[in-house]
């Protein structure tokens, strides 16, 4: 397989971050710790130029598998290799040279910038911190990166501040912000979901086209499943800080084959006559990931759990060549 | 379909906003009814004023805030000109309840739930006697799928979406005709609000509900409505029954906000983008709102609001495209 | 923010008090924001009143500190022989004390102390609370720790008590005066400014700017620190004022610089006269009373334009 398949962009491999959790007095004399599972065993590998999307309800680890491979948060365990260097424990001076390849953008555009500064000042500091061009073509490539983007006239946005621009003219000059860096690889956090439904697909289309245009891989998180599917190439869905499977995203939500990916599914509101099928009914909330024990994390809310999901934590298995179900129902 | 009796009609009801750079007109002489017994959706973005309206019905619109003219029917009283003293005895709760998006808010952290709730129903229901309350009360709970157990909890305790069933059940709990739902469920995760949108349809039927139902998520309104009305900054731009809309969406806006949300199923296609962005409400474009972000804008939309034109069937747009057919009157118009 | 979570207004009725999401309040999206910040800031302040009486009396002061000379009808220490203990005349409008000496000439030359102690204790207060606030808050860790039990340390020693001991020490000199007021009084600042940095730092803004690539020192200098200053400056008012009193409490026990004419000594000198000649003293408090009430009502109007409550319903 691998003979074939280019080498891989990003390689993540059995990524943990456990948060701890204070200590009460009780747990201190009999010496336990607790600590929240927020990313759990994660592992997958991104190809130049491919769009993966993690989704996931709120709290299941997506956002911090995020933060974790641009190295806004520090692994408890596990590694990521980008382009097959070991990025998990950078020291500063090679940090800021994978943050040159390695960029993120956030769910709310409102607070991505400074508020006392204004665009301009904003995109050419991200040239001044890597020390990219004299001062006039650090101005012409911010011209020319917003005019790229369809921001246009670009000098109208130059001297404006954050507050006197609307979220999807903010989402979009976020994204153009870390493009001036030329990164090969783009998390983005959820960068639709606070924005009025009418500008939602720019910002979308924007981020297709640059993968078009420069091979850029992306990991796009998303609770919404139907977004995911316009965005993607694969898909992985996520629960309680593990992934439940992960596949080509026509083969994931043709054909799901996890019942929390059936779950999720079959709750995804229809629009217009659009069929989604039966609820998969699933009781309860999805509880926080503490001090997680052996057995699957789904099986308490799992209508097809069995003795086994208790008693022995299923690991992501190949179902076939591209995809992987982590769920014990596969072995039969 | 037929004729219902319309329990709630609001009638070239305006809203405007007195802000420190000027007047902003929220809402721009709203024609809408809703039928006893249906639901009607409420489609919008921000700035459209799907939210002012709400508050406007209830009379809870902020300080800054007016209601400017027209009138809110609701069972042949205009609630426009009631005061809050008289909203509060027979028309707040009682007849018309309210759930929006953060309710966490509205309850206070110090006192468990059941605390709470029992001391809004005996300031309601005084003659009830303390055991009938707490029946009324689990009864209550019981029919959003919350167990006892959350009465003993404190609000903070509660997932998003045990709050939310709460505050549901707090919605119905003096029986109200009429229940309106402001976002309810924008800020849960797509399980829990697929289960809760399912349980208010299933109340919607057990108390016979008519509800008002304010989303900017057509996933939302084509699940819990029975007609659609879409807003666009202050104007009501398409009425029209669910499957039309979806089917056969006539305003320029409704066919791109439609096209413009990506589909589960069906093929892959580019999305298309509604250019541009909203209009800055305190300098709006003159004539229909949209026209500035229309792809099929003409020099006419911009010399005066279009009339709503009827489509038949129970569909209405506001849009020069449909000149052709009759306009509708106010007065007689009436939802699928 | 289109689908905003934040309340802004609660309706009370019967007991549900309903909350109305803060997007029904303004459909901010839709309004235009271009209308600078400053103004805004400006305006705010405006209305709220307090801190409009605040500076146009802190401006009286501020006049008389600059133009001392020229208002003074004569030195603050010259003795006019003939006038010993007189009330107020066309010549000496506030009257004179014990030792001939114009008390309106005292006065405005003590402006001068009490604004230089104010300012610079509160400045170096502002400085040293800042620095060691932002770096705790923003680096957190051991750092944070470490300074934290420093702050604390000098939370607990009592800067009249200190200055005592130094005074009595050293000799009275108005610059350990102002420097041991500013460096028992940078806690409450450091506190601040901690807390501040601790939520900027998770601020999307600032983590945009780590995984940009910013450095450190850079983003606590030139984003956290100018984004957080706000509450600082406000409390640096009341530390103006605190200062102020501070010092004239030393020269009412006689304790502050002899060469200084100051508006604690005044009263200090002119309690034995009191029952006769009570200008003097009563001058000087009231002086002390209008500048400590100028820099309250100045941070009361700022506390108000940096009420975020107040910036949403001003708005």
């Amino acid at each position: 397989m691998s003979a074939i398949s280019p080498a891989p962009l990003l390689d993540v491999t059995a990524l943990r971050r456990l948060f701890p959790i204070r200590r009460s007095f009780a747990d201190v004399l009999t010496r336990r710790s607790h600590a929240v599972h927020a990313v759990d065993a994660v592992s997958f590998t991104l190809n130049p130029g491919e769009i993966l999307a993690l989704v996931g309800e709120s709290g299941c680890g997506k956002s911090t598998t995020g933060r974790l491979i641009v190295r806004l948060d520090t692994a408890t365990s596990g590694a990521i290799r980008f382009r097959g260097h070991d990025v998990t424990h950078l020291g500063s001076a090679a940090l800021k040279q994978f943050r040159r390849q390695a960029q993120i953008i956030f769910q709310n555009p409102f607070e991505a910038f400074d508020s006392r500064q204004t665009i301009a000042a904003s995109l050419q500091q991200v040239l001044h911190i890597h020390d990219i061009g004299t001062q006039q073509e650090r101005q012409a490539r911010i011209v020319a990166a917003l005019a790229g983007a369809g921001i246009v006239p670009a000098g109208d946005f130059l001297s404006r501040y954050p507050h006197e621009l609307s979220g999807g003219q903010l989402q979009r000059i976020a994204t153009v912000r870390v493009m001036l860096l030329e990164p090969n690889l783009l998390i983005a956090d959820e960068p639709v979901s606070m924005l009025d439904v009418s500008v939602r697909a720019e910002i979308l289309n924007q981020l297709l086209d640059l993968r078009g245009s420069r091979q850029m891989a992306i990991v796009f998180i998303t609770h919404d499943i139907a977004v995911a599917r316009y965005m993607a190439d694969r898909i992985a869905v996520m629960y309680l800080g593990a992934f439940a499977e992960i596949g080509p995203v026509d083969d994931v939500i043709e054909n799901p084959q996890h019942p929390y990916t059936k779950a999720l599914l079959s709750h995804t509101l229809p629009i217009g006559d659009e069929v989604i099928g039966e609820p998969l009914e699933i009781p309860g909330d999805p509880p926080t990931p503490i001090d997680l024990g052996v057995g699957c994390r789904f099986a308490d809310r799992c209508p097809f759990a069995f003795e086994r999901c208790r008693m022995e934590t299923p690991r992501l298995q190949p179902v076939d060549p591209r995809r992987q179900v982590a769920c014990h129902l596969m072995d039969d | 379909m037929n004729q219902t009796r319309s329990l709630l009609t609001l009638n070239h009801l305006s809203v405007a906003y007195r802000t420190s750079r000027g007047a902003v007109q929220a809402v721009q002489d709203l024609d809408l009814s809703v039928p006893a017994g249906r639901s009607v959706g409420l489609v919008g973005e921000s700035g459209s004023g799907k939210s002012t309206i709400a508050a406007a019905i209830l009379r809870l619109l902020p300080e800054n805030a007016a209601i400017t003219g027209g009138s809110i029917a609701f069972n042949g009283v205009d609630l426009a000109t009631l005061s809050d003293a008289e909203l509060n005895r027979t028309w707040r709760w009682r007849e018309i309840a309210m759930v929006f998006q953060k309710s966490l808010a509205a309850l206070s952290p110090v006192n468990r739930i059941h605390d709470q709730l029992n001391d809004i129903l005996r300031q309601h229901e005084p003659a009830l006697r303390e055991a009938e309350r707490d029946a009324r009360l689990s009864d209550l709970l019981r029919a959003v799928h919350l167990s006892d157990r959350v009465l003993h909890s404190y609000p903070f305790e509660l997932s998003g979406g045990m709050m939310q069933r709460t505050m549901i059940a707090l919605g119905l709990l003096c029986n109200p005709p009429f229940l309106i739902l402001d976002e309810a469920t924008t800020a849960l995760d797509v399980i829990t609000q697929a289960q809760i949108l399912r349980e208010v349809n299933r109340l919607k039927q057990e108390y016979n509900l008519t509800a008002l139902i304010i989303s900017h998520d057509v996933g939302v309104i084509n699940a819990t409505t029975d007609a659609v009305a879409v807003l666009y900054a202050g104007q009501l731009m398409e009425v029209a029954p669910k499957r039309r809309f979806f089917a056969a969406p006539a305003h320029p806006y409704s066919r791109a906000l439609i096209a413009s949300v990506p589909r589960l199923s069906g093929p892959r296609q580019r999305l298309a983008a509604i250019p541009g962005n909203l209009p800055d409400l305190l300098d709006p474009p003159p004539g229909c709102r949209f026209a500035p972000r229309c792809p099929y804008v003409t020099p006419r939309c911009s010399t005066a609001v279009p009339p709503l034109y009827d489509l038949g069937d129970g569909q209405f747009v506001r849009c020069v495209l449909f000149e052709s057919r009759p306009i509708a009157h106010p007065a007689e118009e009436t939802m699928a | 923010m289109p689908y905003s979570t934040r309340v802004f207004a609660c309706a009370d009725w019967k007991g549900v008090s309903v909350s109305v999401p803060e997007s029904i309040a303004l459909p901010q999206a839709a309004i235009s924001r271009r209308s600078t910040r400053l103004r805004d800031a400006g305006r705010l302040f405006l209305e709220s009143r307090y801190g409009v009486i605040g500076v146009a009396l802190l401006l009286v002061v501020l006049m008389a500190a600059l133009f001392a000379p020229l208002i003074a009808p004569s030195g603050p220490f010259d003795i006019s022989a003939a006038k010993f203990i007189r009330p107020g005349d066309a010549a000496h409008p506030l009257g004179t004390d014990h030792l001939g000496r114009d008390v309106l000439s005292q006065i405005v030359y003590g402006a001068r102390l009490s604004l230089a102690v104010g300012l610079v204790a509160a400045g170096i207060s502002g400085i040293v609370g800042v620095l060691i606030g932002s770096v705790a808050g923003y680096y957190g860790g051991w750092i944070d720790l470490l300074l934290g039990r420093i702050t604390d340390m000098f939370l607990i020693i009592p800067a009249f008590f200190l200055i005592i001991v130094v005074v009595a020490t050293l000799g009275s000199n108005l610059l350990y005066v102002m420097v041991i007021i500013g460096l028992t009084s940078w806690p409450a600042n450091a506190r601040l400014m901690r807390s501040q940095a601790l939520t900027l730092r998770e601020r999307t803004f600032v983590q945009a700017l780590i995984a940009l690539g910013e450095s450190r020192p850079r983003i606590l200098t030139r984003h956290i620190i100018p984004n957080g200053i706000q509450p600082i400056v406000a409390n640096s008012t009341l530390q103006i004022a605190g200062a102020i009193l501070l010092e004239a409490g030393l020269s009412f026990l006689g304790l502050g610089d002899p060469n200084q004419s100051s508006w604690g000594r005044l009263i200090y000198e002119g309690r034995s006269y009191i029952v006769t000649a009570w200008w003097p003293s009563v001058f000087a408090g009231i002086a002390i009373v209008v500048t400590v009430m100028a820099f309250y009502l100045i941070g009361d109007g700022l506390a108000y334009v940096l009420n975020p409550r107040t910036r949403k319903v001003g708005s």
